[in-house]
């Protein structure tokens, strides 16, 4: 049954030839196809028109979608959960995005997204705190000793400062060894935040298909120096999800 | 030894960090305007966040926090109300 249903959004490149990329679609495993404006394709696929959750299958799915269409082309993502009513607003879509897609796919042309997290291993984590560790250490049998005593939860919170900044500034000193030389090597690159107290880098790069073999050894050097005391987790090639940045408004 | 970039091994977080308001975003959506409502809350947030931070970073070095029969909401009312 159609009634009811909407299109779900994946990806934007360039195509003037209807393309069929087979039963892989978020919902229902519908085909994803695609809908055409001037040069350019949008892989869509029917869908009901509802707030979509990223839950693991529907994220993997949305995620897998855009790969698969990225084997064959230079894409621009849409962003997870795009669902529209009729092909009347897609078009609509195409009108109000096709300047700013021009120039977004020249910045993407030819290039993949490399993700690059590094982690403290636990036991080298608390050698990186330096001196702040004696402190932590008489805290840790001064706990132990009298439990429960009023001001331990507000010393815990002092240490726990403290580590934080040390961490930080720790940090600071590994970007400049890990994250800036492959900076240099890429066509831009994301610092981001890190998501757990013992990540060092959380970082993601727009690197050019010419440049991936060197690339990928340049990681591997670093890796080689840092090996025993972080461990490095190295994803890709991803579309290029956080170098596309379009924001547009459907009904504008 | 040598390490291998991967999409099939990367976690949830990861793809969920790259897919949600990147790429292309369409706001076709009219969106209820609570902006008032939710600054609020967002501040009165931050001084717990970063006590919970705190908290954190404390347990990576190994250093737990005693508990004697307190609901941890009470050591962060304290903590707050200290700040």
């Amino acid at each position: 049954m159609v009634a009811g249903k909407g299109y779900y959004l994946y990806a934007l490149f360039v195509e003037k030839e209807p393309q069929d990329f087979g039963a892989i679609g978020i919902v229902g495993r519908e085909r994803v196809f695609t809908l055409h404006y001037k040069d350019l394709a949008l892989a869509v696929s029917r869908a009901p028109l509802k707030k979509y959750d990223p839950v693991r299958k529907s994220a993997m799915a949305h995620q897998k979608v855009i790969s698969t269409i990225m084997e064959r082309y230079d894409v621009l993502p849409v962003s997870f959960g795009t669902c529209v009513q009729s092909k009347q607003e897609i078009m609509d879509i195409f009108a109000n995005l096709y300047d700013k897609a021009q120039s977004a796919l020249e910045g993407i042309r030819n290039k993949i997204e490399v993700g690059l997290r590094v982690v403290w291993k636990k036991e080298f984590f608390v050698q990186e705190l330096g001196v702040a560790n004696r402190q932590i250490e008489a805290l840790k049998k001064k706990i132990a000793e009298q439990r429960g005593a009023a001001n331990t939860y507000r010393q815990v919170l002092e240490i726990g400062e403290k580590v934080q900044a040390i961490a930080d500034e720790r940090r600071r000193h590994y970007v400049r060894l890990i994250f800036d030389p492959l900076c240099k090597m890429a066509d831009d690159a994301i610092l981001k935040d890190v998501t757990s107290e013992r990540m060092v880098i959380n970082a993601t790069f727009l690197v050019g298909k010419s440049r991936e073999k060197e690339f990928d050894s340049a990681v591997n050097d670093i890796y080689s120096q840092f090996s025993e005391m972080m461990d490095f987790k190295y994803t890709g090639p991803w579309p290029p999800y956080s170098f596309v940045n379009i924001k547009i408004t459907g009904n504008e | 030894m040598a390490i291998k970039k991967d999409i099939d091994a990367s976690s949830l977080a990861e793809v969920v960090d790259r897919i949600l308001e990147k790429g292309i975003v369409i706001d076709a959506f009219v969106r209820v305007a609570l902006v008032g409502i939710e600054l609020l809350a967002i501040e009165a947030r931050v001084v717990i966040a970063s006590v919970e931070t705190w908290l954190k970073y404390a347990e990576a070095v190994g250093l737990t926090v005693p508990h004697k029969g307190r609901e941890p909401f009470d050591h962060h009312r304290e903590a707050v109300a200290a700040h």
